[in-house]
């Protein structure tokens, strides 16, 4: 024992030596480039010099492009990161999206840790448990500035989810969580054909899956609507249940608080009248009858074909697939409507918080400040400063709008509140018909929807239903209000669940198919006993335990 | 020749047509498929209106590819990687294959060696040490990553092996006597008797090299170093929708194009398509000489 800390000391001496030598190197060099700072109207604390590398990953997808003669290797980004920062972003390899996940595991399990990167919860939790990341409360306390701090602290969640046993791990990349939240979408000009209003209760729109089925609303002469769209995957972004079963205050796949603790929606009484009336809706024909074979790439080509009028999904609908209806029926139009309840409570729109990703640091790299240096960069001069030359040079051109820059860096957080302020911001301008003070994205906004009312053009209904007066954006703002149901639990997952979530999943989704499609609804009865003794009680246990130590 | 006639070989002959026949229309059909929604207009093929004949005809997604520099350079690659790893796979083949035919009374460590290429044929090392082996070796991010680790195909390898064994000794010993050593009866004797195998093995790597992608997504470290099959990949699989964030609006414009998508499946499978007819004939003699005679 007594030679075992003996050695811990040696050790731990030789990592203190090391990492003061590393700050006092950089803190040594630090110089503050004053004049400079007010030429560029540019703000950096502690530019590296002479410059440092920080080695990365990268995932790029088909839209990233890059000006003639740039690539990921140089570009605006590698020049600003060197120029102000004094460091050199390198990446290591650059891959596509989809395989991300995969090549990094490859590269970290080999032993070739990346300096900094962007990982998803379960390889962070997973670095984490290995000993790989570096701690960094201390470093984000010290050096995140105060924009930084506002932005990560924007969403209550977000710092949250990077956080275990009390340390902070990793930056959390950001959104905004209710974005995930669902919404019901209706074929306005179907209403409007067959006089129906808005709906006010999930009764309202029962009645009108059963008008928009028997009513022939399209006007062709043949019965060939479904009332409601689904998909075999059943939580699918587009044609999903998410929605509906809100409706009857039933939360799938989400942890809520009821009595002091913390249980799984999906096993939940409450499932199962939405499931009886699901199953009634697929007796009338108001649910397509090949639902469970056809996926979200069928749902989109029948709601591109003007067969289906109704739908749940979130805020971000119409930019794909609805508009695909107005491409192919100019009249078309979708509204979107928060979720209406079954009963006098009001419907909350149940949503996870955002962070999917987390920017991680490699145990042992000397500058872990760094990281937090070039998201300060980004969150003030970008962020905190809109102004059209600094967006214009960093975030994208305006004369090429396809090549977008920031898009080549992954060290950028976004607020979370973007959007809703944009809806007010557009709005406003909308009604004093004057776009003064919109930044780009908004002032974007702004014209295409007066190019809806003004002139007539049809495709822009993408933004007026969005961007809007009443569009969706502004029913998120009713769900982050009051209108919403987050998920109470926001940890990595934890051991059992990593486990045994993926097989109770499918058994719950394998159960609510069979019970749409007309088995006795007790068999819901049946797969919660199965879901608790199958591990569905060990991980409810997990997750109160959790809650204990999380608890707000 | 009377059981040509008999009821039951009829009826065995026509139902055999019939099975042949669905077979073939099952693999047409995805094809044609594809080339009707490359020349369909956008609308159509995305409100799933197209299936066999072209809706709204027109050649735009071809116009579109043609123009796409991704899509060249990485065909580019594709056809590098084929002119390299074509010839290595086969002189390698050839080359490993003689001696493992040769008696073990020529060549005493056959039987070690049989077992050491059989093997890597059965087993394989795993995701992890296949990527650390090829990343200390230094091939990593270059062409040679995706010719190099495959240049031994085991499989083509026994088919060769079993052709040579089949090749009666009496050609080799009379050679022999005339003085010519191995090297001589390789290429001068039995090479040329073995081109319906020699073909099969072309095709099998030619088809190889042509159609793989995950190797490489995981060796190469920049898109722009990818071969076709990586670039398609990359472009034909589905997005995930419910992990789009504020910023991935305009990829979800992607998902819809699909008769781009179509136009780039179609040309990517165009040399295989030309080649094909030309080997397949040798396919089955090469394939089944090397297997059963033995």
């Amino acid at each position: 024992m007594v030679k075992e800390k003996r050695v811990m000391v040696v050790f731990l001496a030789i990592i203190l030596i090391f990492v003061f030598s590393g700050c006092s190197k950089s803190q040594g060099n630090k110089t503050v480039p004053s004049q400079q700072k007010q030429e560029q109207k540019i703000t950096v604390e502690g530019k590296y010099e002479p410059a440092i590398n920080l080695v990365s990953v990268k995932a790029v997808d088909a839209t990233v492009k890059f000006l003639e003669n740039e690539d990921i290797h140089n570009n605006v980004w590698t020049r600003t990161y060197k120029d102000e920062l004094g460091i050199n972003l390198s990446y290591m390899w650059v891959v596509d999206n989809s395989q991300y996940q995969q090549k990094l595991s490859a590269t970290v399990m080999s032993g070739q840790m990346p300096d900094a990167f962007v990982c998803d919860l379960q390889m962070f939790k997973l670095l984490y448990d290995s000993d790989m990341i570096e701690d960094i409360t201390g470093v984000f306390e010290q050096y995140a500035s105060p924009a930084t701090k506002t932005v990560l602290e924007k969403d209550n969640l977000a710092l949250l989810c990077a956080t275990i046993e009390g340390k902070l791990m990793g930056i959390p990349i950001t959104d905004a969580s209710v974005a995930s939240a669902p919404m019901l979408w209706i074929r306005r000009d179907w209403m409007r054909a067959l006089n129906i209003d808005p709906p006010e209760t999930m009764q309202d729109v029962l009645e009108i899956s059963r008008r928009f089925v028997n009513e022939d609303p399209d006007r062709n002469g043949e019965a060939d609507t479904i009332g409601l769209a689904v998909s075999k995957e059943l939580w699918s972004a587009y044609g999903g249940l998410h929605g509906f079963f809100n409706g009857f205050h039933a939360y799938p796949h989400i942890w809520y608080e009821r009595d002091g603790k913390l249980v799984y929606g999906t096993v939940q009484p409450e499932m199962k009248q939405a499931l009886a009336e699901l199953q009634g809706m697929y007796a009338r024909g108001e649910i397509d009858k090949e639902f469970a074979v056809k996926d979200i790439n069928k749902v989109s080509e029948s709601i591109a074909n003007s067969k289906c009028g109704m739908e749940f999904s979130v805020w971000w609908n119409p930019y794909s697939p609805l508009y695909l209806s107005q491409a192919n029926y100019p009249d078309a139009y979708w509204q979107a409507y928060p979720i209406p309840s079954v009963d006098d409570k009001p419907a909350k729109s149940q949503y996870s918080a955002a962070v999917n990703s987390v920017i991680v640091i490699r145990k042992g790299y000397e500058y872990p400040e760094a990281v937090i240096k070039m998201l300060n960069f980004w969150c003030d001069n970008v962020l905190a400063n809109p102004n059209e030359e600094i967006q214009n040079t960093l975030l994208g051109s305006l004369d090429n709008p396809d090549v977008v820059f920031y898009k080549y860096t992954d060290f950028h957080l976004w607020d979370p509140t973007t959007m809703l302020e944009a809806y007010h911001n557009v709005r406003r301008a909308l009604a004093e018909r004057n776009p003064a003070g919109l930044n780009i994205d908004e002032y974007k906004r702004y014209q295409i929807i007066s190019a809806y009312f003004e002139q007539g053009i049809k495709e822009a209904w993408v933004e007026v239903a969005t961007y809007g007066d009443k569009g969706s954006v502004s029913i998120l703002e009713s769900i982050s209000r009051d209108r919403g149901m987050p998920n109470a639990f926001y940890g990595a997952p934890t051991k059992v669940m990593q486990e045994k979530m993926t097989a109770l999943n499918a058994m719950a989704d394998e159960t609510i198919t069979k019970i749409i499609m007309g088995e006795p609804l007790d068999s819901f009865d049946e797969f919660v006993n199965k879901w608790k003794a199958m591990g569905g009680d060990e991980i409810t246990e997990e997750v109160n335990e959790w809650y204990k130590l999380n608890k707000r | 020749m009377r059981l040509n006639k008999s009821r039951g070989y009829t009826a065995f002959l026509v139902l055999n047509h019939i099975i042949l026949a669905i077979l073939a229309v099952l693999c047409i059909f995805p094809i044609l498929h594809v080339a009707a929604l490359s020349l369909s207009s956008s609308t159509a093929a995305s409100s799933g209106k197209v299936v066999l004949f072209p809706v709204e005809f027109n050649l735009k997604s071809y116009t579109f590819v043609m123009q796409n520099n991704d899509f060249l350079r990485a065909f580019g690659v594709s056809v590098l990687r084929v002119a390299l790893g074509v010839p290595i796979n086969v002189l390698m083949t050839i080359i490993v294959a003689y001696p493992l035919s040769r008696k073990k009374s020529q060549f005493r460590a056959k039987t070690f060696f049989t077992w050491f290429f059989l093997i890597t044929m059965l087993f394989g090392g795993g995701l992890i040490p296949w990527y650390m082996i090829i990343r200390e070796t230094g091939l990593l991010d270059s062409i040679w990553a995706l010719v190099i680790p495959n240049a031994i195909p085991v499989f083509s390898v026994i088919l060769l092996m079993n052709y040579f064994r089949d090749i009666p000794a009496e050609f080799e010993e009379a050679a022999y006597m005339d003085g010519a050593g191995h090297w001589t009866i390789l290429w001068k004797i039995f090479l040329p008797i073995s081109t319906p195998t020699l073909a099969t093995v072309t095709l099998f790597s030619l088809i190889t090299h042509w159609n793989s992608w995950f190797d490489g997504l995981i060796l190469m470290n920049s898109p722009t170093n990818y071969p076709l099959q990586s670039y398609m990949q990359t472009i034909i699989i589905n997005i995930d929708p419910t992990r789009i964030t504020q910023r991935d609006l305009d990829l979800l414009k992607l998902v819809n194009e699909k008769t781009t998508k179509s136009a780039q499946i179609l040309i990517a499978m165009i040399p295989i398509i030309c080649v094909y007819p030309f080997l397949q004939k040798y396919f089955t003699t090469g394939l089944v000489l090397g297997g059963i005679k033995g």
